[in-house]
Formats: structure tokens, C-alpha cells, sequence
């Protein structure tokens, strides 16, 4: 890396005009042959040129006065038209291609101005200053100026809130500058938007929300769509703390599309790199997204790559360099360090698997720790443990004293975690072509050991103007991920925090098991702490090894074709390439549940090849009519296919062991494919009507006719309108409003894409089919599914409507943006139940209506904004609901979901409890409804990202917090950690009486005295004629707390899943051009920047932001890092 | 040249497009998946689902041949709730197997056919009570709310394809191929539906007056004519599946289990009445207390599952486990579900009830004989076994000698028989106490699925209310018991 860097800052050092030296220097009509000798010796340096290009004897005048080398080039340059390139001490000269027009001299000329506002008021107070040179003024009250420059200087006029204006001074002629408010940059920005099409943000007429790519690109997460957390209303990433997991993404409440320059994308962003972004644009709506067909179902995520462009020399190089390093915990689970191992406070190790004492029980209510005991040789307690040597005697393991030996093993157990990212670019741009290469390696070291993920990614963009009339442009990213380890997520003896957190005693010193095989049985033999239940944490972590491998291409080729100014023809092709292979390594002695256990090990090998190809074409046509009428109409077609190819094979157990080979598989190797293909044809077409840049009209059509259903259904047609209004240019608003524009929009999308579950193969969910059966002993065998397939099932439909208004008040410095969507699902492909005596268990068929709806509002403000201090708020919030409208057949409720509630219902089991809440026990134990009973529900109420960014000169100091409100979570590594005996809460008093056989806890709630009640088969009461009182009952405690906890009863461990969390700090300070002048830098900026950096939420054990139910990942946490920023 | 280029650009993507556009009917073919199915195909499926379809645990802990003592258990504490119309997932397959052999040399898959739907629903109606029969199955001919069968008409209608299997099943033809139990062996199925028909008929000994059946007709009849309705002759003539380490889903379905050796415990009374009785299964069945001396009777112990968790934790250091090789063996022993000893039993039975007239004492040690050779015991311990007084043969308490040792042959097999007889005879006594629910009763039935509540739920209605007065629970009484 190191080298690359020199290398170009060599090449750079060519480009760059070293202005260190100044020498007073001035010429009086001096042959330019002549001139150029005197610069030589003053500034030691020499000129190389060919005769031919100069005029040797061309007068040259310039006031004497110092000077550095690169003004007095400037100079020179202004009067012939020649142009400089410095490399070293060596200067060529070439001939510049536009000349300037006449001889200028260096006299000084004193010129005259006025600036006005829009509206041709006087601008007072506004500055002018020339460009290189420490002069400047500014205007009165009248708004005029008076300036002294020399002929060619520059002025540059500016005031706060405008845009600045730029001026060559030629002659003495009084100047009258008109400046525009900032504001109207604010529209002027184009943005990207379906298909590709780039349009002025005023113009559109859905909901959107941008992404500049500078805002990610300094607080880095391993995925790209992480860092967009909280940013954009409606868009929910819940972020995994667990290495190389991916966040699960929602769309108002749907699986969105990805777009990369244009082109439907198959990414999980892992193969994204930040630098390459130069910005993100969520269109949110079905209408912004109607042209995409099927995938714009719910809106999109538009990713613009970063193209070729440079500055003044044609050239630019960047380097970018982040590292980021673990900085303590968000929540790390703690464990009680009082009690140990075995149950009811007995425990005795010989064998771990039963030979002693509850040493095969796995759990940790075992005998109190540190309890002491004058009699044995240590003062303490002292039992036969896992690590107890044999006493070469009586064959017995020797016991050792009982007492804490690990405060948290968790946290001995992992390391910090630790990401850097280096990318260099280099980007160019003539008025041919441009182009833009781009080099990034990314580093992740994972909390887990043993645990790291290495991507590479290579990325070139390029454009070229054949003729003034045809230009080509392509783009190609291609991405090497690889990680030798990954941990595992879920519950269960293949997980690390299982066998750490879950069920390790605090006795256990978790350094102590480093070494994890049985001496002389290296490979063989695991030596852990107990033989039924759990793995060694370390022989987990460095043999039990999850391997991934995979190489993604992204890329997409276009041309573009004018025929006139008016008609123009585009053409592209996009392909997207992902090939992945998976290995996972099981040691022999490997512990699971059940058949997952291995005694032999195993290996298995997945191999996933993802193709898509899309090509469109677009003809498209621009006309002004009568006087205020503006239209654009296109039409085109488009094909994509889609081929997905798996290969899995797994071992039955491992002959010899630590060889990873198929070959080596005990019993024949099972292996299965699939092979998934689709295609769709399309025509597509859009008019976009304007008056007056103060209405513009949208309407999109698409018709596609795809394989994944049967004809006459395959083919469906998607409309969208969609308008809006920019009020404040129609009628005369008070002045305090500065722009208020009202947008609607409609489209009807339909999809081929049937989700009715993991096992139905999408592209094929229409066909019915036999599955393999069992295979009894080599004998193969088919199973017809539990499910009947409608013969004529009809694409799902998704009826949008979307309203909204952007309104912004004084000159733009507070802004809301008000979006209310309305969408009805319908006709959606569903699974519907029947009764399993039919013979079926679902028919599939077009049935249930959902409706879903919500608002989203984005606020924006500058409550400072003065030269030096600029202060910008963007608040965003939202609140999204999914209502069954009807279920097919009529029902009235499904699932627990009821018509005309909520979808996302949240299913468990439930205490009996009084009308005021209580538990209702029996004989001192809790009692549960013998049914799934709705318990809550999963979404937020509503959710909320506030961002803060402050500029103090140099300084630019950013913060945001973002938070989901409500909802309901089962917390299940609660509840483990209760049934295991680690929670901190069971260390008590009673837990003591209990061991000793004393029933003396009583348990919160009351108890029944009379009546009885009825519950039907969804839980709900029917019948209750119970009288209560206080529960007065005592009970054995451990008992109590396996009725409470250990059941699976979700109520015990139900909690409101609110969090806010403060996720990024960036302070950035930005090296000023005066320093940089000094430099070879033309840009550099470092920044601290902090990620995750705080959490707030009443919810124990986990981050409720990822994770729910009895996902055990890894402990989320916090990182700090620097990032560097190098333009040259 | 320019407009060249541009032409030659538009040319290459119209290829590419056009290139990548297969015909429409390409894709309506799945690749990975057949559309048709063969009758062998779908039987080795049936068959291998019919026979693992009981994990072998639930049962044994609800007829107390173990407890698990770890925590509440269902099985344990007798406070299940719903059960499983999954025998309805088989009855598909049956269905589309029996449609696919509609052509007559196929008669066999149709006899085949018959028993598995004989079987299966012989399962369901003992698991509730009424369940629908005659509307079942039906979802491809447009009815998905089928109507509850009285189980009377249930029994009657099973016993009469079941003699239609016995007519039907052909061995002049071809081995029936796809058969994972038999091998093809056309006889041996004949035997196993007529053995299993005894089982069904003596199901019935509470309502041997019913006149839609006439049980003990049916029973002379099936031992008058051994030609016409051939029955098993020894072992070798079981229903069972051989497990195999082919693949992992061919292991014995406690294979690898962590709970099993850890967390569960035989029985006390089970034990109690093999120790009592010195019988030799003890030690192919149980492994000694820790520590103990392997093959002494002294030296194993059960675990009263009616006790509280505590008082069942408290005893389970000084019980015996299960045999090692239920767990550490992929193939152990064969998943019987229906065999020779059982149908000697359900003979000597039927005998002791003045049925059929016979030797009930010889079936009976056939019984018992035939279970100790399935555990490969001498035929010298088996005397001895046969000669000790509480095993001898008794006239004067035949019913409860035939049905304990009944229940002891099927200890691990056999899925809910052992839970069904015991229910149908009170013996033996199973254990209840302090850790016991559901009002310290041993459930009679199972409720009906949530399911059906909400997507057949007149029907269900309807069957709850003419069975138990509208409340569906686990004590109601079904007809066959009453």
C-alpha cells in the first residue's frame, strides 16, 4: 500500500506548480523569448519547448513587484494563451486550446458594481474580493462597490446564504451582478431517480430522501447499508452486532429494490464500498419506483457510483483511511459469580457425562462458591472439577477448592474488535471523457478470536464522447470477500456465548481451557468441562471454523445517441455476477444437539452462483410547446434474467480426522442442487408534462411478461401518475414562507415474486411438484407437498397512493417534509390454511388484503448560520402500520391476526392474570393460558433519527441519535440465563433454603380462592367467575423460578423493545488552503469519529436493535476510530 | 465511421438481448423437482414416515416405562392440551399413491394403500374420539371443511378395508418395489393386516355388543381360516423398520440424544415390576445406578414420575438410565410397530374372554417368548423366566397377566399402544402424585388441534358437543372406552 501511495504522490508532484518562492520580478514590453529567460534565473528553473508553438518576440509587460513563480506563469499564460507544466524544476509549455482574445496589460483599472437580490433589491454588506490576492471591499447600503484590480484578476463576489458569483476584469465597464439565494441551488440539484433518469429535485413528485456519499464515507461499518441507519425516514436497518451478519432492511415495511447506476442489483452491500458512493437516494414510493416493475414494488435504494471529474489539472487523487477500534461495550451480559456448577447445590465432576455428580447436567445451580472449610489444605470447599488431576491411585479425580475463578469469561473470552479500510482513487476528466479508478481493502478483526474478514475491492468508471452527439459510459466494481471464521448466531452448542455465558460456572477460568484436546488425543478429542451438553469455548473458536469466500462483479455499460437536440436513444446492459462458496469444519467430538452432534466431525461445502442480467432501451424525446408547456416522453423495453445455481455436499462424519474433504467422508456423502431461472420482458414508457416550472405531471406505464407464472396471467401492466405543485410560485404566500409545494402520486404495481415461504422456489411457485422423501437406506422416495396450488394464480397487486408537502420558511432555513402513503395490498399470492383432515394443510391461491400505511416527516433546520459558525438540524420520524383488511375465505382471525388489526402480531404463551395485571397462581406456582395467545406487538409505534451538524471554521463537529419506540420483544438469553442459574437476580437467600430443602418463597400475584375460568383456543377469556387474593403460598425457589422461566413462558421475559441510540460522533477538522498551499495536498481533512456510542434501553442482556427471541450474538458494542482524507 | 460505430453498438446489444430470451414454456418446468411420482417412490415415503412418525420418548413417559425428570413434561405431568392431525400428512401420500396404482397390476399398492389408511386413522380416532373419515381427504374434489365421523363408524369402516386389503393383497404378482419393511414380501404384509386387524377388534372389548361390527364374529373368523387370513408366525414376521447409518436421518431416532442419558430416568413402577418379576429385559433395557454392578437386580432403580421436580431430581442420582446404546448406537434395535408378540397376546386375550376358544396359555408365552428374542435372551432364561409363579400362565387373573406383559414387550415400540392399552385395561396402575397436573388425572384424549377451531370450526364444534357436552378435554371419554 505503502508504495502505491509514493507512486502517485510522485505522479502529483508533476502536476503541482510549487509556489513556495517569491522574487520581485516585472517586465516592460519584453519579448516573450526574453521573459522567459529572466523567470529561468530567478526562479531556477527551465522552460522546454518547441519554437513553433510561441511567439518569441510577442511583448510581455508586468508590474514590478514580488512575485511567485506560479503568478507570474498565470500571468504569462493570460497573454499568450500558453499553457505550463511544471515537472520538478522542468517546465514545458504547450499551446492552450481557446486563446484569450485580446493583449492584455497589467494596468491597474478601478471598475464600478452594484449587486441585487432576486427580487432587484440593493445588497448591502456583500463582499468582493480578488481571487489570489488579499484584496477585497464590500458593498454599501446601496449595494454598489468600488474595486482596484489589474486587467485578467478575478473577482469573486459573495454573500452568506448566496451564491457566490465569478468575474474576469477586462476593461472598466461598470458591473451589475444579480445574486441568487442558495436556495435556488437547493432546487437546481438534480437528482437520480428511476431507471437512471436524473432529474431537478423540484421536479419530482414523490417522496425521496438523499445521501451525499461524503457522510458515510468517514464513521465506517462493515456494510455499506448500515451507515444509513436512522438517516432516512421510514428505511428500518436493524443493525447485527455479530460479525458479517446482514441487517435486515425494510422499505415501508417491505424487501426494497437496489439499484447501482441505474441497474437492479442483487447485493447485500457487503460488496459496496463507501468510498465508491457519490450519493444514495431512497425513492420511497411505489409511483418513484413503477418503472422498474415487479422489483419497484416497494420503492428503491439508488446507488450513484462515483465518476471521473476533476479538478483545474485534470486529475484528481484521493486517499481515504479509516481505522476504528473497539471502545468497551453497549451491552455486555453479566453473570452472577457466586454459585457453580451441578443442581440443587450438589455437584461432583468424575466423567462429564454422568460418572459423578450432576456433572452431565449442565446446569449451574450447583454447590455456593468460596464457602470455607478449615479442613482441606486450601481453607475452601473442595470437589472434583473438570480440571481436577487423577490421583494415579485410586483412579479418582483429586477435588480442588470451590471457588470464583472468573469474574466474566465473556469478557476474558473476547478481544477488540478492530476495522480499518484504506481506499485510493484516481479520477480524470477531459472534455472526451472522464474516468475514475478505485482500489479499497477492508479489514475487519472480529471480538470473537479467531474471527476476521478481509474485502478487496477493484472499481472503474468511464465515460467517452465519441462524437459530440454519441457517448459511451461503463462501470465495473468487482469485490473479493473473505473470512476464514465467522461466529454463529443462534441458539445452541455450536454457538460461543452458549457455552460461555449460558452454562459456563464462574469456578471455570476460561484461560485455563486454552488448551482444548485431551493430551495424546490432539484432533480427536476436545477436553472440555462437560461431555453431554457443551463445547470448549476455544476449540469452538479455532477448529469449529465457518469459512466464506465470495466474488461479486457489478457492472453496467451504456450509450447514449442524439439524433437532435430533442430525440436521443440510450442503451444498457448491467450484469451482476455473485459466486459464493461456504465451508464449515466440524472437529471429531464435536457437541450438538441430537444428529447435529458430530463424534466424527464433518465438512460441508455450499457453493452459490447468483447471475442477473438486465438490458434496457430508451428513446426519448424533449419539447417545448406553446409557451410554458415543457414535455419529455420515452419509450423503451427491457429483458432481465436471473440464474441462481447451488451445489451442497456434506461428509457423514470424517475417517481420518482434521482432513476437510469430501473424500474423506465414513458413509457415502450427501449432496443436492438447485437451479433457479427466470425471465422478464418488458416495454416501458414514460411522459413527464411541466407548465411554467411550477406543475409538472408524471405518468409511467410498463407492461412485463414474465416466466415465474403461467400465461394468460404472466403478462400485467403498471400504471403511475403522479403531479406536483410548487405553490409558492403560483400564488403570493407571505413572505416568511420561501418555498411550499404540494405532491400526489398513484401507481398499480403487480409481481410475479410469490413469497409464500423459504421452501417454495419463487420462480417456480406456480408449478406443483413432488419433493424428496427420505431417502431409507439408499432407497429414494417423493412427497407430495401439504400444499395445493391454485391453477390460475395472478401476480400480487400493490395499489399505492402517496401525498405529501414541502414547505420551507425563512429563506430556507427551516424546512419540513410531510409524506402520508396509503398502500392496499391485494390479491397477494398467501398461503392459506385449511383443515389438515382435507387432506391439505394450504391452498395457495391470490387471496388476503393488507393495507399499509403510515406518515413520515423530515424536518430541517439552520438555527445558525454566520461565516464562520453553521449549525444544521435534520430530524426524521415516522410511523408505519400494516392492518389486515380480509383474510381469504372470510375468516376473522388467522394466526391470531385479526381483520382490521395489526399484521404483526407477536404470538406466545402468557401468564393467567388478573383484570389488573396480576399473576394468578396456583399452589405458589405461576399459571399459563394453555394457548398461543397474542402477547404485543413487534413493530415500533414509531421511530426517529436526529442528526446535528456543526461548522465552526475548519471544525464540523456531527452527531446522530436514532431510536425505535415501542413494540414488544421476547428476551429468551434472559430467560437461559435464569434457567441456567447465572442470572445476577438468583443469587439470594432463598436459593440457599432451597438447596436445603426449605419452601419459602413466595411468589409476586394471587392466588385463586373460588370460581373458575374458561380460555378458547386462541387464549382469550371467555369465562371468569375466579376470586383472588394475595398469593400467600411458599414454594421451593428453584422450582419457582423454572415454572417462571425455564417453561418458555415468553410473558416472564416480555419486554417493550424502545431504544435510542447515539450512533455516530464525527468531528472533523479540515486543513485549511493557506496550509495546503504549503503542501502537495489540494484537499485533507481528519476526523475522529466515534460509532455506536451509546445505548439507551430498559431491556437486559441484548441489543434490542438487532435481536430478539434467543438470538445469541455477540455483545454489541462500541468503536472509536480516525479517518484520514487526502485529495491531491 | 462514426454512425458505424454507433450501429455496430446498437446491433451487439440487440443480439445480446434477443440472445438471452428462451421461450416461455422453458421455464414452466421446475428443474429440481418431478411433477409425477411412481407408487414405489411415494410408499418407501409413506412407509418410512408411518413408521417414525412416534418419537418413541413421549410415549414411554406417558405409560411411565421412564420420566424425565429435568423439568414439567406433558408426558410427565399429564397436562398436555392439543394433538396433531399430522397422520392427515400421510394420508395425502396414501391418497396420491393409491390414484397413481388405479391400474390392476398395481393391486398391491392398492391393498397397501388400504392398510395405511386403516392404520392411520385407527391412530387418529383413539388420539381424540370422532374425527373426520368418510369427507377426509377430500380438498382436491373442493371440500376443505370435512365433517366429523361417529367412531363407531370410524372402527367399522377400517375393519372393512381392511378386509378388502387382506382380498386384495396378491403374492401371485411381483414384489411390491419401494418396500423398505418387507422387502416386497406380499405374504408378510397379508399377515400384518390381519394382525393388525386383532388389534383393532380387541380394541373394542368394551363394546363387543355393537352391531355394526360384531368384534367377536370377526375375530373367529380371522383365526378360523388361516388360509384366507394368514397371521404372523414368529418374529421374523414383525412389522419393523431397521435403522442403518446410511444417512443421518436413518439413525435410531434417540441417537445422539443429550437429554436421554442425562435427563431421564426409567420409571419406578416399571422397574419395580421387572425387578419383581426377575426379568432378564432389565438389563438390555436399563443401565445400572452409577457405580453399581451391571446384571443385578439390586443394582437398578427408578424414579417415581408422579413426584414434584424436586422429589424426582432428588431420586434421579440413585435411577438407572436408559441403555447406553439407545443413544450411542445409530442403529440399536428395529422400530417395531406392530409384531408376533403382540399378536399372540391379542390372542390369548381374546381367548381369555371366551372370544375364540384356543390355548391361551401357549399364545401367551409366545408372547412373552417372542419379546425376550427380540433382546436375544436364551431360550434357557426365558424358561425360567415362563416358570416363576408371577408370570405363569393364570386363568384366574388372565387379562392382567396378558396386558402387563404386554406392556412390558412394549417398552420403546410399538408408539401409543402401550398408552392406549393401559387406558383401555387400568393395567398397570400408572403413577401419579404431587408433580402430576390436570387434577392428578391420566388423560383419556387428546384435545383437538387449534387448527380446526379456526378453519373447520362447525365441524369440530359439532363433534365436541355430540361426544363431551361442548367441552373439549383431555378427560372426556371417547365411545370405544365407555
Amino acid at each position: 500500500m505503502k508504495c502505491i501511495i509514493i507512486l502517485f504522490l510522485t505522479a502529483l508532484s508533476l502536476q503541482t506548480f510549487a509556489a513556495e518562492k517569491s522574487v520581485v520580478i516585472g517586465f516592460a514590453k519584453t519579448p516573450l523569448e526574453q521573459a522567459l529567460k529572466k523567470i529561468e534565473k530567478l526562479y531556477e528553473v527551465k522552460f522546454t519547448y518547441s519554437s513553433q508553438f510561441i511567439e518569441a518576440d510577442k511583448k510581455i509587460d508586468l508590474a514590478t513587484r514580488e512575485r511567485t513563480l506560479a503568478e507570474v506563469l498565470d500571468h504569462l499564460s493570460a497573454v499568450t494563451g500558453l499553457q505550463f507544466m511544471q515537472i520538478g524544476k522542468l517546465i514545458g509549455i504547450q499551446k492552450m486550446k481557446v486563446q484569450h482574445s485580446s493583449i492584455i496589460t497589467a494596468d491597474p483599472i478601478t471598475v464600478r458594481g452594484k449587486v441585487l437580490d432576486k427580487d432587484n433589491q440593493p445588497m448591502s454588506g456583500v463582499s468582493i474580493n480578488v481571487k489570489n490576492r488579499n484584496i477585497g471591499t464590500t458593498t454599501n447600503s446601496n449595494g454598489d462597490f468600488t474595486i482596484t484590480v489589474e486587467r485578467g484578476d478575478q473577482i469573486v463576489i459573495s454573500s452568506v446564504g448566496h451564491e457566490p458569483q465569478e468575474f474576469t476584469i477586462t476593461d472598466n465597464s461598470p458591473i451589475t451582478v444579480t445574486l441568487q439565494s442558495t436556495q435556488q441551488t437547493l432546487d437546481e440539484v438534480f437528482v437520480t431517480t428511476a431507471l437512471g433518469i436524473k432529474k431537478e429535485r423540484r421536479k419530482t413528485t414523490y417522496a425521496m430522501q438523499e445521501v451525499k456519499g461524503a457522510a458515510i464515507e468517514k464513521d465506517r461499518e462493515p456494510n455499506l447499508v448500515r451507515t444509513l441507519t436512522g438517516k432516512i425516514a421510514r428505511l428500518r436497518i436493524q443493525t447485527k452486532s455479530n460479525m458479517y451478519e446482514n441487517p435486515e432492511i425494510k422499505l415501508r415495511g417491505g424487501k426494497t429494490l437496489v439499484v447501482i447506476d441505474g441497474v437492479p442489483a442483487q447485493t447485500d452491500f457487503w460488496n459496496i464500498n463507501p468510498d465508491d458512493v457519490d450519493n444514495i437516494n431512497v425513492l420511497k414510493g411505489t409511483a418513484a419506483t413503477a418503472l422498474y416493475g415487479s422489483l419497484g414494488i416497494n420503492g428503491a435504494i439508488m446507488i450513484t457510483t462515483k465518476k471521473g471529474k476533476a479538478g483545474a489539472d485534470g486529475i484528481e487523487v484521493t486517499f481515504n483511511s479509516s481505522n476504528q477500534f473497539q471502545a468497551g461495550f453497549l451491552k455486555l451480559p453479566e453473570a452472577q459469580t457466586t454459585y457453580g456448577m451441578g443442581w440443587n447445590g450438589q455437584y461432583a465432576y468424575k466423567d462429564g457425562r454422568g460418572g459423578g455428580l450432576y456433572d452431565d447436567y449442565g446446569y449451574v445451580y450447583g454447590p455456593k462458591l468460596n464457602v470455607p472449610d478449615p479442613s482441606t489444605p486450601s481453607g475452601f470447599v473442595e470437589l472434583p472439577q473438570y480440571n481436577s488431576p487423577i490421583d494415579p491411585n485410586t483412579g479418582e479425580p483429586v477435588p480442588l477448592p470451590w471457588i470464583t475463578r472468573s469474574q466474566s469469561n465473556l469478557k476474558k473470552f473476547l478481544r477488540n474488535e478492530f476495522l480499518t479500510t484504506n481506499n485510493i482513487s484516481v479520477a480524470g476528466k477531459n472534455e472526451r471523457g472522464d474516468y475514475r479508478i478505485s482500489l479499497t481493502h477492508f479489514y475487519q478483526k472480529g471480538q470473537v478470536p479467531n474471527t476476521q474478514l478481509n474485502s478487496t475491492t477493484v472499481s472503474m468508471a468511464g465515460g467517452l464522447k465519441i462524437t459530440d452527439k454519441f457517448r459511451i459510459e461503463a462501470t465495473m466494481s468487482y469485490n473479493k470477500q473473505f473470512s476464514p471464521n465467522y461466529p454463529e448466531t443462534g441458539y445452541g452448542p455450536d454457538n460461543l456465548f452458549y457455552n460461555i455465558l449460558l452454562w459456563m460456572g464462574p469456578e471455570v477460568d476460561i484461560n485455563d481451557m486454552r488448551n482444548y484436546w485431551v493430551t495424546g488425543k490432539e484432533n480427536i478429542e476436545q477436553d472440555t468441562y462437560n461431555y453431554t451438553w457443551y463445547n470448549n469455548p476455544w476449540f469452538l473458536a479455532y477448529e469449529r471454523l465457518r469459512n466464506y469466500n465470495a466474488d461479486v462483479i457489478q457492472s453496467q455499460a451504456n450509450a447514449t445517441y442524439d439524433f437532435t437536440k430533442d430525440l436521443s436513444v440510450m442503451v444498457r446492459t448491467g450484469a451482476s455476477v455473485n459466486n459464493n462458496t461456504r465451508t464449515i469444519k466440524t472437529p471429531w467430538s464435536f457437541i450438538n444437539y441430537g444428529n447435529s452432534r458430530a463424534p466424527f466431525g464433518n465438512f460441508d461445502e455450499r457453493k452459490r452462483n447468483q447471475l442477473r442480467v438486465v438490458t434496457d432501451a430508451l428513446l426519448t424525446y424533449k419539447k417545448s410547446f406553446f409557451k410554458d408547456f415543457n414535455a419529455v416522453v420515452s419509450v423503451g423495453g427491457s429483458t432481465r434474467f436471473d440464474q441462481f445455481t447451488e451445489l451442497n455436499a456434506n461428509t457423514n462424519g470424517l475417517a481420518v480426522p482434521g482432513v476437510y474433504n469430501l473424500g474423506n467422508s465414513i458413509n457415502p456423502v450427501q449432496s443436492t442442487n438447485i437451479l433457479l431461472e427466470k425471465q422478464v420482458n418488458s416495454v416501458l414508457g414514460y411522459a413527464e408534462l411541466s407548465w411554467k416550472n411550477q406543475i409538472f405531471l408524471n405518468v409511467s406505464g410498463r407492461n412485463d411478461w414474465s416466466s415465474a407464472l403461467q400465461k394468460p396471467n404472466n403478462s400485467f401492466f403498471y400504471p403511475s401518475a403522479s403531479v406536483g405543485i410548487i405553490a409558492s410560485e403560483m400564488v403570493k404566500l407571505p413572505s416568511v414562507i420561501s418555498f411550499l409545494k404540494f405532491r400526489g402520486s398513484w401507481a398499480n404495481i403487480s409481481t410475479d415474486i410469490i413469497d409464500v415461504g423459504p421452501d417454495v422456489q419463487q420462480e417456480y411457485a406456480t408449478l406443483p411438484v413432488y419433493l424428496n422423501g427420505t431417502r431409507w437406506n439408499g432407497q429414494s422416495s417423493l412427497n407430495l407437498p401439504n400444499r395445493l396450488i391454485s391453477s390460475n394464480i395472478l401476480p400480487n397487486k400493490t395499489i399505492s397512493q402517496e401525498y405529501g408537502a414541502e414547505i420551507r420558511f425563512l429563506n430556507n432555513r427551516i424546512g419540513a417534509d410531510f409524506t402520508y402513503y396509503n398502500y392496499l395490498d391485494r390479491d397477494f399470492v398467501v398461503r392459506a390454511p385449511i383443515s389438515e383432515a382435507s387432506g391439505f394443510g394450504e391452498l395457495i391461491l391470490n387471496g388476503d388484503r393488507v393495507n399499509r400505511r403510515g406518515i413520515e416527516l423530515v424536518f430541517t433546520a439552520n438555527p445558525v448560520r454566520t461565516k464562520d459558525l453553521k449549525w444544521d438540524v435534520a430530524l426524521n420520524y415516522s410511523r408505519h402500520r400494516s392492518i389486515q383488511k380480509e383474510f381469504y375465505g372470510g375468516d376473522s382471525i388467522r394466526n391470531l391476526v385479526q381483520v382490521g388489526g395489526r399484521t404483526d402480531v407477536l404470538r406466545g404463551w402468557k401468564w393467567q392474570r388478573t383484570p389488573d395485571g396480576q399473576i394468578i397462581n396456583d399452589g405458589g406456582i405461576p399459571q399459563y393460558i394453555n394457548a398461543q395467545t397474542m402477547l404485543g406487538f413487534e413493530n415500533p409505534d414509531y421511530e426517529v433519527g436526529l442528526t446535528n451538524t456543526i461548522t465552526y471554521r475548519n471544525l464540523t463537529f456531527s452527531f446522530q441519535f436514532d431510536g425505535r419506540i415501542g413494540g414488544k420483544l421476547i428476551n429468551g438469553v434472559e430467560a437461559k440465563m435464569y434457567e441456567g442459574g447465572m442470572h445476577e437476580s438468583t443469587v439470594n437467600s432463598f436459593r440457599d433454603d432451597a438447596y436445603n430443602g426449605i419452601d419459602n418463597f413466595v411468589g409476586p400475584g394471587v392466588k385463586v380462592v373460588s370460581g373458575e375460568a374458561e380460555y378458547d383456543a386462541f387464549g382469550r377469556l371467555v369465562s371468569d367467575t375466579r376470586k383472588f387474593e394475595k398469593n400467600d403460598i411458599p414454594v421451593n425457589y428453584i422450582t419457582w423460578l423454572f415454572a417462571s422461566y425455564t417453561n418458555g413462558i415468553d410473558d416472564a421475559v416480555l419486554y417493550k423493545r424502545t431504544f435510542v441510540k447515539l450512533r455516530e460522533v464525527v468531528l472533523t477538522y479540515s486543513i485549511g488552503p493557506r496550509l495546503l498551499m504549503k503542501t502537495p495536498f489540494k484537499g485533507a481533512n481528519i476526523s475522529v469519529v466515534g460509532r455506536n456510542v451509546l445505548l439507551f434501553t430498559k431491556v437486559p442482556y441484548m441489543d434490542p436493535d438487532g435481536y430478539n427471541y434467543y438470538s445469541l450474538a455477540e455483545p454489541s458494542y462500541r468503536n472509536i476510530g480516525v479517518n484520514l482524507n487526502l485529495k491531491f | 465511421m462514426k454512425l458505424g460505430i454507433y450501429k455496430l453498438f446498437v446491433l451487439t446489444v440487440a443480439i445480446s438481448l434477443f440472445s438471452a430470451c428462451k421461450k416461455h414454456e422453458y421455464y414452466q418446468r421446475n428443474p429440481n423437482n418431478p411433477s409425477v411420482a411412481t407408487p414405489s417412490l411415494l410408499l418407501s415415503n409413506i412407509l418410512v414416515q408411518t413408521f417414525t412418525q412416534v418419537y418413541p420418548l413421549d410415549p414411554s413417559l406417558a405409560a411411565r416405562h421412564m420420566t424425565y425428570f429435568e423439568r414439567p413434561n406433558v408426558f410427565v405431568n399429564y397436562n398436555w392440551s392439543t394433538g396433531s392431525f399430522s397422520s392427515y400428512d400421510i394420508l395425502r401420500q396414501v391418497r396420491d399413491m393409491e390414484k397413481n396404482a388405479e391400474d390392476a397390476p398395481l393391486v398391491n399398492y392398492r391393498a397397501l394403500a388400504k392398510l395405511m389408511r386403516a392404520w392411520h386413522f385407527i391412530q387418529l380416532t383413539e388420539t381424540f374420539g370422532d374425527i373426520p373419515y368418510s369427507q377426509a381427504l377430500q380438498a382436491l374434489d373442493g371440500n376443505t371443511e370435512p365433517s366429523y365421523d361417529e367412531q363407531e363408524s370410524i372402527y367399522a369402516g377400517v375393519l372393512n378395508e381392511l378386509e378388502e386389503a387382506n382380498t386384495m393383497l396378491d403374492p401371485s404378482l411381483a414384489p411390491i418395489l419401494g418396500d423398505i419393511i418387507y422387502n416386497g414380501d406380499v405374504m408378510k404384509w397379508k399377515k400384518m393386516v390381519n394382525t393388525f386387524r386383532l388389534r383393532v377388534l380387541i380394541h373394542l372389548s368394551r363394546r363387543e355388543g355393537s352391531t355394526s361390527i360384531n368384534v367377536r364374529e370377526q375375530f373367529q373368523s380371522i383365526l378360523a381360516d388361516p388360509g384366507k387370513y394368514p397371521l404372523m408366525e414368529s418374529i421374523e414376521d414383525n412389522a419393523q423398520l431397521v435403522y442403518n447409518t446410511s444417512a443421518v436421518d436413518n439413525y435410531y431416532p434417540l441417537y445422539q440424544n443429550n437429554s436421554i442419558p442425562s435427563l431421564a430416568a426409567l420409571e419406578k413402577g416399571f422397574v419395580t415390576i421387572l425387578k419383581d418379576r426377575q426379568d432378564p429385559r432389565l438389563f438390555e433395557i436399563a443401565e445400572p445406578v452409577t457405580n453399581m454392578p451391571e446384571g443385578v437386580f439390586s443394582s437398578y432403580d427408578g424414579v417415581d414420575a408422579g413426584g414434584t421436580i424436586a422429589e424426582q431430581n432428588d431420586a434421579s442420582p440413585s435411577a438407572s438410565k436408559i441403555k447406553n446404546r439407545y443413544f450411542d448406537d445409530p442403529v440399536n434395535e428395529p422400530m417395531i410397530l406392530i409384531g408376533y408378540a403382540e399378536q399372540e397376546f391379542l390372542i390369548a386375550e381374546a381367548i381369555a374372554r371366551g372370544w375364540v376358544t384356543g390355548d391361551a396359555a401357549t399364545h401367551y408365552n409366545n408372547g412373552i417368548t417372542a419379546s425376550m428374542q427380540f433382546y436375544g435372551i436364551s431360550q434357557g432364561d426365558i424358561d425360567a423366566y415362563l416358570a416363576q409363579p408371577n408370570v405363569a400362565y393364570n386363568a384366574g387373573n388372565a387379562i392382567e397377566l396378558i396386558i402387563l406383559q404386554k406392556y412390558i414387550s412394549f417398552f420403546m415400540n410399538s408408539g401409543w399402544e402401550p398408552f392406549f392399552e393401559q387406558r383401555r385395561t387400568g393395567i398397570p396402575v400408572l403413577s401419579t402424585g404431587p408433580g402430576t397436573d390436570n387434577g392428578g388425572l391420566v388423560p383419556q384424549r387428546w384435545q383437538y388441534p387449534q387448527s380446526e377451531y379456526s378453519y373447520n370450526e362447525a365441524n369440530v364444534s359439532t363433534a365436541v358437543q355430540r361426544q363431551f357436552g361442548g367441552s373439549d378435554n383431555i378427560n372426556g371419554v371417547m365411545w370405544v372406552l365407555e
